[in-house]
């Protein structure tokens, strides 16, 4: 019982779609960067309309559950791509890999991660670039981006996943279970679905724990990050 | 309702959508638009009017403990429970009650994060804001914790941020009773929930019928986008006097 609540395929498909998901968090981040560079940060957000602004107040979540019928459905009628996974036992692990990709995108847009990433982004490069060591920087010429940037982008990365983690989890179970992905998620459904409810809880307890490495690994991050700011400040 | 929303007649199943039946029928030949209104009459109204009064409790708690100071046990509580994730939360809940498919723990599991949320929030509001200038002139003059809360607090400088809060969090609870229901865990047949919908369709729509999967699947979209008006109308946008104008317009 034990092994089939831990077993190696569901850990492996939950970290497979979790890597992607990294993935596309740390692709935004750097995109966002780079946009803000491109227009020199400080006037980004003086060109926002007001209404868009107040429009993104709160997070552009999509339930999961509603966004991933739609892909699935749509990828199949328009271009007869199949998103559902493959059966595990039959597949190599490049094809569960290249099938963990659209879970995770699904998850990377349906929990607000990647709205949250635009608004941190936009508000951290306003934020810093009106701080007197960047003007005084800008004022003698100085290349203000390249010092911003990786502070800057370390910031994004750590507030947007720790604001959007619980809904990430939240969403996991359905997301595993639409697209038939045989992770950690989806095995807790089926030993639910099957009333074997210790099977059940142990995989939850596997969920909670791979969250709590998660939240733990940006609360130290956060810790260090928090002390290289002070002596920018 | 409840027997004209649930009279099977398999004759009359998978219908196309008609003048008689908006959206079709679906597998038991029950019309789909009265399911889906009566889902979000039985479901998700729910899940809402929990939520809110989620929120009325956490409001309670708050003024009522402001005079004492908040007791540790309670902010750690309230920001522990904040900082699960509530819909992994709801499912081993209904886990470890043995797998009891009961809507009322749903709402019970929501209703609690939805207290801890409100409840942290304005713990933290507070905290932050209760040694601002004018906010420490009120108290020198005489004024209570409690007014200095509702008057300069929730009316006011917090407003904006509890909106966002209890948007987010009926946002979220919707979706967390949806994913519960597809799941068999939430809402059981024959009432009707968006989740159980969506599953009870969700084969078929993959096999070329998607109608009645996707018209829940709308309902679902459009049901969690209205508390995103919450924070762009007219209640939402009044800002406090005193705050300075933005940026862009006082330079312009």
């Amino acid at each position: 019982m034990i092994e089939s609540a831990f077993n190696l395929d569901g850990a492996l498909t939950t970290a497979l779609i979790l890597g992607w998901l990294g993935v596309f968090t740390l692709a935004a981040t750097l995109a966002g960067i780079f946009i803000h560079c491109q227009s020199d940060g400080s006037h980004a957000e003086k060109t926002m309309p007001q209404v868009k602004r107040e429009a993104t107040a709160i997070p552009f979540i999509v339930p999961a559950l509603a966004l991933a019928p739609i892909t699935i459905f749509s990828a199949w009628t328009a271009a007869r791509i199949n998103l559902i996974f493959p059966v595990f036992e039959f597949t190599g692990i490049a094809e569960i890999a290249l099938a963990s990709i659209a879970p995770a995108l699904l998850l990377f847009i349906g929990s607000g991660l990647l709205g949250r990433i635009i608004t941190v982004s936009r508000s951290e490069w306003s934020f810093w670039s009106e701080k007197p060591f960047v003007r005084v920087d800008r004022a003698f010429g100085k290349n203000t981006r390249s010092r911003l940037a990786p502070m800057i982008g370390s910031r994004i990365l750590l507030q947007s996943a720790s604001d959007c983690l619980p809904l990430v989890f939240s969403e996991l179970i359905i997301i595993e279970s639409l697209f038939n992905a045989p992770g950690l998620g989806f095995w807790s459904w089926e030993y639910a679905k099957t009333r074997d409810m210790e099977s059940a809880a142990k995989s939850i307890a596997a969920i909670f724990f791979v969250y709590g490495a998660i939240n733990l690994t940006i609360y130290f991050a956060n810790k260090s990050l928090g002390k290289k700011l002070t002596g920018y400040v | 309702m409840d027997s004209a929303i649930s009279q099977i007649d398999l004759g009359q199943a998978y219908l196309a959508p008609s003048w008689v039946h908006w959206l079709g029928t679906d597998y038991l030949g029950r019309d789909l638009f009265a399911r889906i209104g009566a889902a979000i009459i039985q479901a998700s109204l729910p899940v809402m009017a929990t939520v809110t009064v989620g929120f009325l409790i956490a409001g309670i708690v708050f003024l009522s403990w402001l005079p004492r100071g908040f007791p540790f046990p309670l902010m750690t509580g309230t920001a522990v429970i904040r900082s699960l994730p509530a819909g992994l939360l709801a499912f081993g809940v209904l886990v470890l009650a043995g797998g009891q498919q009961r809507f009322e723990f749903v709402l019970l599991v929501i209703g609690i994060a939805a207290t801890a949320g409100a409840l942290d929030h304005l713990i933290h509001c507070w905290e932050r804001d209760r040694h601002l200038g004018y906010w420490d002139a009120h108290h020198a003059m005489g004024g209570s914790a409690r007014r200095r809360a509702i008057q300069f607090g929730m009316q006011q400088g917090w407003r904006q941020s509890i909106l966002q809060l209890f948007g987010l969090t009926i946002q979220t609870s919707l979706a967390i009773e949806a994913t519960l229901g597809y799941l068999g865990m939430g809402i059981q047949e024959p009432r009707a929930s968006l989740g159980n919908i969506i599953a009870a369709h969700y084969d078929r729509a993959l096999k070329g019928y998607p109608i009645p999967a996707l018209s829940a699947v709308a309902a679902l979209l459009a049901i969690s986008m209205l508390p995103r008006f919450l924070t762009v109308g007219p209640i939402g946008r009044r800002k406090p006097a005193w705050l300075p104008r933005p940026a862009s317009t006082s330079q312009k």
